[in-house]
């Protein structure tokens, strides 16, 4: 993708590398909040069998309502 | 015992690998960077009798002696001071002494966590601190040791050595040679991305060709390779990135709704050794290494990420690699590391 204009965030003299010149919108900004918690941080909330959530395969019918695994 | 370091925010894969070692009934304490700056973080003694830690973790006292294996992953703090704030008077909330404050605060927070890697050091590590975030241009130097094929690199500030690079090879990109990273504007998240440079930022108007910016030949592709590598072995993933205008330069501008197509993959057998030997002399047992395949049929060897997200290829190319990142990390708890 080949920017033509950059967006205009630091000042024209500014002395930058050349990629700083050419930042852009995320598309998926909702990845990159530091400071939001994920759902399970601690050792004790890890479980034997919920690893089955994180194949690509349909799950089987009877995972439980909201079981989210927040990834 | 296992000691995984991980970080509390943007990572999900150290979940999935723990409920692994839950599966598999391996001991392991999880410690993220944020309970360094967190009340009732670690306390460390240090005396003529020696050095204690106490670190309490989830109400239990974790014996640093007792951890055989450490499993490195990440490390981010809570960093307070940038959420709730720093200075009591806003006048001294200058640019110069935001920057001077966090600096030495992040610099007292590496310091106390170095003490605590320290104190596990006797541990079989997988992955380290020291070679999370290994230098681009060494790395390709290496690649290019280990008879990888590499995009032409140029690292300058002139711009007549920038136009001279690109008659040369017709389109070149500009990326960081260091991280990557994020600013906010009118409440929009900008991100840095590997660009195609165009005429328009070839003049002294438009960029002050004083700081080292860091370019590469602008390399056609048919498809992108994201490969995961593990004690010797490579699972590898095929990237269509080049039916969608938006990912054709850096797969990062993906769109969650329509992804490009993603199948497992198999590298040459003489790639993945040269990849070995890479590896081996970057001191890594695991990583992320980006390829890019091109039309004109070159594997060419973009960058390694020792921390990468590794969800990404397991999940749709079904490797379990979770189960295979908690398998290794229970082997060398056995003693029956596996090497490359």
């Amino acid at each position: 993708m080949e920017k033509e204009k950059p967006i205009k965030l630091f000042l024209e003299r500014a002395s930058l590398p050349l990629h700083m010149s050419m930042l852009e919108e995320m598309p998926s900004p909702e990845y990159v909040d530091r400071y939001s918690e994920c759902k399970r941080v601690r050792s004790t909330q890890y479980t034997c069998g919920y690893f089955y959530k994180h194949i690509s395969r349909p799950l089987p019918l009877k995972t439980k309502e909201g079981d989210d695994d927040g990834g | 015992m296992i000691c995984v370091l991980s970080q509390s925010c943007l990572e999900d894969t150290t979940d999935a690998v723990l409920d692994w070692l839950c599966a598999m009934e391996a001991p392991y304490v999880r410690i993220n960077g944020g309970d360094i700056d967190n009340p009732g973080g670690p306390s460390f003694s240090i005396g003529t009798d020696g050095a204690k830690a106490q670190v309490s973790i989830d109400g239990t006292q974790v014996d640093l002696d007792a951890v055989k294996v450490v499993w490195y992953r990440r490390w981010a703090y809570n960093d307070r001071h940038k959420t709730d704030g720093l200075f009591a008077d806003p006048a001294n909330a200058t640019g110069e002494n935001i920057y001077t404050a966090y600096n030495h605060l992040n610099g007292e927070l590496r310091s106390v966590s170095a003490f605590l890697f320290f104190l596990m050091e006797s541990a079989d590590w997988l992955g380290r601190p020291a070679t999370t975030a290994p230098n681009k241009m060494r790395v390709l130097k290496l690649a290019a040791d280990a008879w990888l094929d590499i995009p032409d690199t140029l690292i300058t500030t002139q711009l007549d050595v920038l136009r001279e690079f690109i008659r040369k090879h017709g389109a070149v990109v500009s990326k960081p040679a260091s991280d990557t990273f994020t600013l906010t504007n009118e409440g929009k998240i900008l991100a840095v991305y590997t660009t195609v440079v165009s005429d328009f930022f070839l003049n002294e108007a438009t960029w002050q060709a004083s700081f080292p910016s860091l370019f590469q030949e602008k390399l056609e592709k048919e498809y992108e390779i994201r490969s995961f590598y593990l004690d010797g072995m490579f699972y590898s993933m095929a990237m269509f990135t080049q039916q969608k205008a938006s990912t054709q330069v850096d797969f990062r501008r993906y769109s969650l709704s329509d992804p490009a197509r993603t199948v497992p993959y198999q590298l040459p057998s003489e790639v993945e050794e040269k990849l070995r030997v890479l590896m081996k002399a970057l001191g890594l047992d695991t990583g992320s290494i980006d390829l890019v395949r091109t039309t004109d049929g070159r594997y060419v060897f973009l960058e390694v990420n020792p921390v990468g997200q590794f969800g990404m290829v397991s999940y749709p190319c079904n490797y379990f690699l979770e189960k295979k990142m908690a398998t290794a990390l229970v082997a060398r708890l056995d003693g029956k590391r596996k090497t490359n």
